[in-house]
């Protein structure tokens, strides 16, 4: 149908206004001026202290996968303490594997964030996620979504950075790896895409197990930004990881 | 020497042109029918030809295939007039016929032709394939004689001529001349077509009676037969045939190694093992092949079925939990048979309710349902487990649990779209449409791309009165550009068909609601005459056996739901032409109900505008369609016309012969047709329905009614000789030595009295042999007693249907008003009864008993 058409149309609108938008990042830190450009990863409510930590041990049956297969089927076994220590076997034949956003299912990731994350995304954020192509992806868990990762490229000051807009998973399916499935697809991303030298991404600054698990990630915290967030509190870390020199 | 087309007698065609209507032939077979008709005009423009026959005869034919019916008709028939001595003339007379579904004018047409015309072969292929669509066997079998003497050395023509004598069951014959292809034409290797016909005459001497010289010939040629299943099947089925049950089960038990999940091959094994009366015996089977088959699903299915108490708890606790675990879309419908019994319904429940309180209890992170302490349930065991439960809840009619759960569903996992699929269901069932609709349409959002889901909404729509948005939202799925109603029309989807229509009844549009039912009718019609094309299809093919179940099924399709709901539908609303002739205008609903004058002028204004544009519509549309070179593709029904029948009850009736003939299984049908004939003075035909009814269901509250009906009817009839023998004959078969209508009721009422159902066929009947009679206290009792089962809602809306329709009496507006009292209490979400979700939002606005 003429979804394809449109597809190709809108992919040219979104590039170039992904442009714009990442010129407008690099004078940065006016960010109170829209709401959309501010993320955080993580839900900052009583539950969501377990966040979306994951180990790495999980990862690592992650690594031997093809890197181009969009579609990788994981299976998850264990479930995981906070600090990654494998608690429980899994009964059943979980599975995880990442699907594209598409505008067939962009209204699915609506509900996943109104659920994950403290504030609402624009719908800008939407109409762009529809054809964010690679630079975002579902995490579906036994055939459910449960989690979802989106990045945009930005240009900081001549160079080319992967910006971790949200990441997130339902609270109920914390702690089994989802977390690092995504954070893994966006980092092999990274790799993938030469002309990108760092990846990044804000966190609000009481979500410690956030903070926690992307610096096992090899995320360096880069020091406080203030009044990045419009709800309390306010302000936010800025976790960098260079990828390449 | 045949005679070449061109040259009949009486107006041969010179050289010119005659090479021209050589060409016109070519042109035709080519399928380039411009060139065609320029030929034709050529030679139709010559001095002295202009009336030539068979020239006229070719270019009707050519109009024909363009589309111009009416066009190629008068071609034809002034073909014929000038050339009636020409069997091409009477030949393409006869195609035209049929493409008018004029069979026994095109049969005639075609043995005119043959009789100007011995041994044409064409023609004779022609007739024999109409013999045999109108299931002219005789007619048939001699057609395919003369083929098989015209063409000896043809397959197919021997392949007609033995599946001629096979239909007309003349077995012997039909294996004879099998026996003698067979010896002249067995292949060496493998064979396809051969392993067909193998399996073909194994048929024919299965049903002439001779299993064990089938089952002989079956293991002679099994090496020739590539369809193992069906080798096996046979020979399983003739095993048992000859009382070998032994063999037999062997051979089950092998077809269950190939396809453990084969519901048809347990219930066969049970049978030749004779426990069918044992429940013992059959677990012991099914769990020795649940062992052996560690991932077969029917052996353990069936088994929940026929245990219970602790046993049962004990086998659902192992079915439900990997089912939970895996998310298997299919664990609820595989319940469904339990809910037959209560005790066993409190079983599932007991343990529903048992998981989620372990879940509450221990975490849903933590807990293991089937309590292995080195395991956790994966997290969706939690989301399965709550829609289960809503499920449960929505099915034991518990609303607000239902409810309850599916919001713990959402919670827990807000991103699936069956849990809102679920929900709408869930306000469907305790009658709230439009909260329904608003579910599903949400659901439909989050999964644009999956069909399923947009045919969902659109039915939700649909129940919600919301034709156009409903046909907006299938739209989406259908050919762009084009009306979705007309493309699902196309594509022969019969759920939309009888969903629309009914959403048309319910707003009073009771002709385009007809349309939609005639729609269906067109789209069986469309069937039966799908299968001309495989008459010499399959016959080719060598499919054989699917061809005589093709035949066999297309004898009795309309048998089918979807018919007998459609025609349903048709029925009714032609009874209400007759009952309520007011109905019949669209808007009467609207202008009733206490508006002033300068209202009701409004309205009109503005109801003549909404008609002018809707009429200036559809006129585009037929331009349109007009535009596409006249061809008209559908049915062709006007909803406006329908209404004006000068005979409902004739139309009604040519609804019911489909039926009851076809022998349905459904006793409300004959209810039906019950009614109608008897209306009409058919006494014989509705006694005979009330007689299969009796057969199937003798205390069915709808043929309680007719029963009676008929019984107070029974008087004025006056027949006389064998048609009065025949009645008597039946009467006694319905009523026994019975005779008196309202004996009959009472002794109904006293023996039903606890079924509301049945209760309400007491009254509807009592006010048919007695319009004085006042039950309406009576009935709002009922309604609030405890004792009397099955008050449910879709009862209480047929009853508030049938007090509009007149059925129980002359209702006041107080007994109105306690009657939906009464039931909203009951039902507070039913729309009909005043109830629903109240939105804030001031669009919402709240339906009231009135405004129904």
């Amino acid at each position: 149908m003429n979804d394809q058409q449109t597809n190709n149309e809108s992919d040219h609108t979104m590039s170039k206004s992904a442009k714009k938008r990442a010129k407008k990042q690099q004078q940065q830190k006016r960010a109170s001026e829209s709401n959309d450009e501010k993320n955080s990863p993580t839900k900052s409510d009583a539950e969501n202290t377990e966040a979306v930590s994951t180990p790495e041990k999980v990862s690592d049956s992650v690594e031997p996968e093809k890197q181009d297969q969009v579609d990788q089927l994981v299976p998850l076994i264990n479930k995981f303490d906070v600090n990654g220590k494998a608690l429980k076997t899994i009964a059943g034949h979980g599975t995880v594997h990442l699907g594209e956003i598409t505008p067939h299912n962009i209204l699915q990731l609506k509900k996943l964030n109104e659920d994950v994350f403290p504030i609402a995304y624009n719908d800008k954020f939407y109409v762009e996620a529809r054809y964010c192509g690679e630079l975002g992806r579902l995490a579906y868990y036994n055939d459910v979504v449960v989690g979802a990762v989106c990045c945009r490229i930005d240009d900081i000051s001549d160079e080319k950075s992967l910006y971790l807009m949200t990441l997130g998973t339902l609270a109920a399916y914390r702690q089994i790896g989802i977390g690092t499935i995504l954070i893994d697809y966006a980092l092999k991303l990274c790799n993938k895409m030469e002309e990108i030298k760092t990846m990044y991404l804000h966190v609000q600054v009481n979500n410690k197990n956030a903070v926690q698990f992307y610096e096992k990630h090899g995320f360096t915290n880069d020091g406080i930004i203030e009044d990045y967030y419009r709800i309390s509190p306010r302000d936010a870390y800025l976790l960098i990881k260079r990828i390449r020199h | 020497m045949p005679t070449p087309p061109g040259q009949s007698s009486s107006q041969p065609l010179p050289a010119k042109e005659l090479g021209y209507f050589k060409k016109i032939v070519k042109s035709y077979e080519q399928k380039q029918y411009k060139a065609g008709l320029k030929f034709a005009q050529k030679i139709l423009t010559s001095p002295g030809f202009a009336e030539h026959g068979e020239t006229l005869a070719m270019k009707g034919l050519i109009l024909n295939c363009m589309g111009k019916l009416q066009e190629a008709q008068d071609c034809v028939r002034r073909g014929l007039v000038s050339d009636l001595r020409s069997y091409v003339c009477w030949h393409v007379f006869g195609l035209i016929q049929k493409t008018e579904k004029k069979y026994d004018e095109a049969i005639k047409a075609y043995k005119r032709a043959l009789m100007l015309e011995k041994d044409n072969l064409q023609i004779l292929r022609d007739l024999s394939l109409l013999q045999i669509h109108i299931r002219d066997y005789d007619g048939y079998l001699s057609s395919k004689y003369e083929l098989l003497q015209l063409r000896q050395t043809q397959r197919v023509s021997w392949l007609g001529y033995i599946v001629a004598h096979h239909l007309l069951k003349e077995h012997n014959l039909a294996l004879g001349i099998m026996a003698e292809y067979i010896k002249n034409n067995t292949p060496s290797g493998y064979d396809f077509e051969f392993s067909e016909l193998i399996l073909y005459q194994n048929l024919i001497m299965r049903e002439a009676g001779l299993p064990d010289v089938a089952l002989q010939k079956l293991e002679e040629n099994s090496t020739h037969i590539v369809d193992k299943v069906a080798y096996m099947e046979t020979r399983a089925n003739l095993l048992m045939d000859l009382e070998q049950p032994k063999q037999a089960e062997n051979v089950w038990r092998a077809l269950i190694e190939r396809n453990p999940d084969s519901l048809e091959y347990y219930d066969m094994l049970e049978k030749c093992m004779g426990i069918k009366d044992s429940p013992k015996a059959q677990l012991a089977m099914l769990d020795g092949l649940a062992e052996k088959f560690k991932r077969a699903a029917a052996p353990r299915r069936l088994a929940l079925y026929l245990v219970e108490g602790e046993e049962l708890r004990r086998r659902l606790h192992e079915w439900m939990i990997p089912m939970l675990r895996k998310g298997a879309p299919s664990l609820f419908a595989s319940l469904v048979p339990l809910y037959k019994y209560p005790q066993k319904q409190a079983v599932i429940e007991s343990l529903i309710t048992e998981y989620v309180k372990k879940m509450d209890d221990e975490g849903y992170g933590n807990v293991s349902l089937d309590g292995k302490d080195q395991e956790c349930e994966p997290p969706t065991t939690a989301l399965w487990l709550y829609v289960l439960a809503s499920h449960h809840f929505d099915r034991c009619g518990m609303t607000q649990l239902a409810l309850n759960y599916i919001e713990r569903a959402i919670q827990h996992t807000p991103t699936v779209v069956e849990n809102y699929m679920l929900k709408a269901r869930i306000y469907k069932h305790a009658g709230d449409y439009d909260e329904a609709a608003r579910w599903m349409e949400e659901a439909q959002s989050l999964d644009t791309a999956d069909r399923y889901i947009n045919g969902k909404c659109g039915k939700y729509l649909l129940r919600a009165k919301r034709s156009d948005e409903a046909n907006k939202m299938l739209a989406k799925f259908t050919r762009e550009g084009e009306n979705a109603a007309s493309h699902l029309t196309d594509m022969q989807c019969m759920w939309y068909e009888l969903e629309s229509g009914r959403a048309f009844r319910s707003v009073n549009k009771y002709g385009e609601a007809l349309r939609k039912a005639h729609h269906i009718d067109f789209h069986f019609n469309t069937w039966i005459e799908d299968q001309y094309d495989f008459h010499t299809y399959c016959l080719r093919k060598m499919t054989l056996c699917s061809y005589i179940r093709l035949l066999r099924m297309c004898d009795k399709l309309r048998d089918a739901d979807y018919y007998y709901q459609g025609a349903k539908l048709a029925i009714k609303i032609y009874l209400r032409m007759i009952d309520r002739p007011d109905d019949m205008n669209e808007h009467s609903a609207l202008i009733k109900e206490g508006m002033t004058d300068q209202e009701i002028k409004k309205m009109k204004k503005k109801l003549k505008k909404q008609k002018e544009l809707q009429e200036e519509e559809e006129k585009k549309k037929k331009d349109k369609e007009q535009k596409e070179e006249g061809l008209q593709r559908g049915p062709q029904i006007d909803a406006e016309a329908l209404l004006k029948t000068e005979d409902p009850l004739g139309e009604a009736a040519k609804f019911c012969h489909n039926i009851h003939t076809f022998g349905t299984q459904k006793v409300t049908g004959y209810a039906l047709c019950a009614e109608v004939y008897r209306r009409k003075g058919k006494v014989l035909l509705a006694l005979k329905c009330l007689n299969e009814g009796e057969d199937r269901e003798p205390t069915h509250p709808l043929l309680h009614v007719q029963k009676v009906k008929f019984l107070a009817y029974w008087p004025k009839c006056e027949l006389s000789g064998l048609v009065k023998e025949t009645a008597d004959e039946l009467m006694k078969c319905v009523y026994g030595a019975e005779r008196d209508a309202a004996e009959l009721n009472e002794k109904f009422k006293i023996e039903h009295q606890h079924d509301f159902a049945h209760r309400l066929a007491y009254a509807e009947a009592q006010y048919s042999i007695d319009s004085s009679t006042n039950l309406i206290s009576w009935i709002l009792k009922s309604i609030e007693d405890s004792k009397v089962n099955g008050r449910s809602l879709k009862m209480m809306i047929k009853l508030k249907d049938g007090i509009e329709y007149g059925k129980y009496g002359k209702w006041s507006k107080d007994d109105m008003e306690k009657l939906r009292k009464q039931v909203h209490s009951l039902f507070p979400l039913s729309l009909d009864f005043g109830g629903g979700v109240q939105h804030k939002s001031a669009s919402a606005a709240p339906t009231s008993a009135e405004t129904n």
